[in-house]
């Protein structure tokens, strides 16, 4: 039977090593994936999952249960994501893992079905959404992957980062409307790109 | 209700009550720009759930009871590398000591007089400063040798030349020669970290040009994918 966080955080708290070994393999995906969207690094993101989990089982003793445990490690995520940002200086990008050929990958994420014009478009859409999401403002950026990826309600984020409820869903409506002027501008530039290539070739 | 784009966020995520989902609803039907306006969020909603991550690895290791490490392997490298000439010294001449002093059953005593097995010289019975000296001297030599071939490998590295090695003179007092080590252990170990920073650097070079690589590959395939996709398979 599977057990809950709940049940595992206690037997962790409790000194089980393989309560915390459970929790990580249960949370290491999503936060990954969190730290990847947030920093566009491959690279930066693993060490973010080092770093949030080493944080994790250290403060393990001093974690309440005042909110979920999966929530208070996606704010450690945040947190460790935007220290780097600040130290760095640096704003996110998207870069493919070093080691991993971009076509593989998209083929180990493709379904048997997906045409090549599929396969493209696909490819395409996922470059504009990560660029025009590097390009958001820290605070909208943050509350869209919290919401669109994680599913966290707004109760939840607004407690995670801090702010009232009416300011996240404002920061959602803002960055979802700047996400979609975006993406439709990057659209038409394309398909006008396309359509000049297609004239040029033919 | 136009104004109202916290009901209409609400809305979208199914996060609204029942009574201002109605609303909602209901506002919906009459008001074309709130229409278009929901649509649009929720087209883009589908975009975004584009965006993959790369699959990876096994990130965090498994936590391991850990095993308490004893005072001693805290010790720094060339500490223990000094106490053990200190230690292999001592227990050299004990051994030498008891072999000259103690003999054993049947075996007629050892002569006053016996070949030390590094120097080949007479010593005198009973263990004197200068056999201590002789012994780890030819201890020091041996690890002179081999730190010797060591440092020429990494000194091409260092930002300063290394520091040449002075062979340890055979009447130099223990204490005297143990610092000695010391201060050569520890120029050692400046030599590795800069070997290790040199390393470093490499290794983010290379991962950059790595990354550079996969990006300039990535753009390859995709214009050729693009080819393919507007010739339309002919």
């Amino acid at each position: 039977m599977t057990r809950t966080d709940e049940e595992l955080v206690a037997g962790a708290q409790a000194g089980d090593l393989d309560c915390f070994n459970q929790l990580v393999s249960r949370w290491e995906r999503p936060i990954y994936a969190l730290a990847y969207r947030t920093l566009g690094r491959d690279e930066e993101a693993r060490d973010v999952v080092q770093e949030a989990f080493m944080r994790a089982y250290r403060g393990l003793r001093a974690f309440k249960g005042e909110a979920k445990f999966s929530s208070w490690l996606y704010r450690i995520t945040l947190n460790l994501c935007r220290d780097w940002i600040r130290r760095e200086r640096r704003a996110p990008l998207v870069s493919v893992p070093e080691g991993v050929d971009p076509i593989d990958l998209a083929d180990s994420q493709a379904t048997q079905a997906e045409s090549v014009e599929d396969l493209v478009a696909r490819r395409e859409m996922s470059k504009a959404v990560a660029k025009a999401m590097a390009e958001l403002p820290e605070e909208q950026r943050s509350t869209i992957l919290l919401k669109e990826y994680h599913g966290l309600t707004f109760q939840e984020i607004a407690d995670m980062l801090d702010c009232p409820l009416s300011t996240v869903k404002t920061r959602l409506y803002q960055g979802l409307s700047v996400l979609r002027r975006r993406l439709e501008r990057q659209q038409t530039e394309e398909a006008a790109l396309r359509r000049a290539t297609w004239e040029s070739s033919s | 209700m136009c104004d109202e784009r916290e009901r209409l966020i609400e809305f979208i995520y199914g996060e609204s009550s029942l009574a201002d989902r109605r609303r909602v609803e209901a506002h919906l039907s009459d008001c074309h720009v709130c229409r278009t306006e929901v649509t649009g969020l929720r087209s883009v909603r589908d975009d975004v759930l584009a965006w993959d991550v790369p699959k990876h690895d096994p990130i965090w290791r498994p936590v391991v009871p850990t095993v308490a490490v004893p005072a001693w392997r805290r010790a720094p490298a060339w500490g223990l590398a000094a106490a053990a000439v200190v230690l292999f010294a001592a227990g050299a001449a004990g051994g030498m000591a008891t072999r000259m002093w103690v003999p054993a059953p049947g075996v007629p005593a050892a002569p006053a007089a016996m070949a030390a097995t590094t120097t080949a010289r007479p010593v005198p019975a009973g263990v004197t400063a200068e056999d201590l000296a002789h012994l780890e001297a030819s201890i020091l030599e041996r690890v002179r040798d081999e730190m010797e071939g060591r440092l020429q490998a990494v000194s091409v590295v260092s930002s300063e030349p290394a520091s040449p090695l002075v062979p340890v003179g055979t009447g130099a007092r223990s204490r005297g020669s143990v610092e000695h080590l010391e201060a050569r252990l520890l120029a050692i170990e400046q030599l590795i970290d800069d070997q290790i920073a040199l390393n470093n650097y490499f290794n983010g070079q290379f991962g950059r040009l790595n990354s550079t690589t996969s990006n300039l590959r990535e753009a390859v395939e995709m214009s050729s994918l693009q080819r393919i996709s507007l010739d339309g398979g002919r």
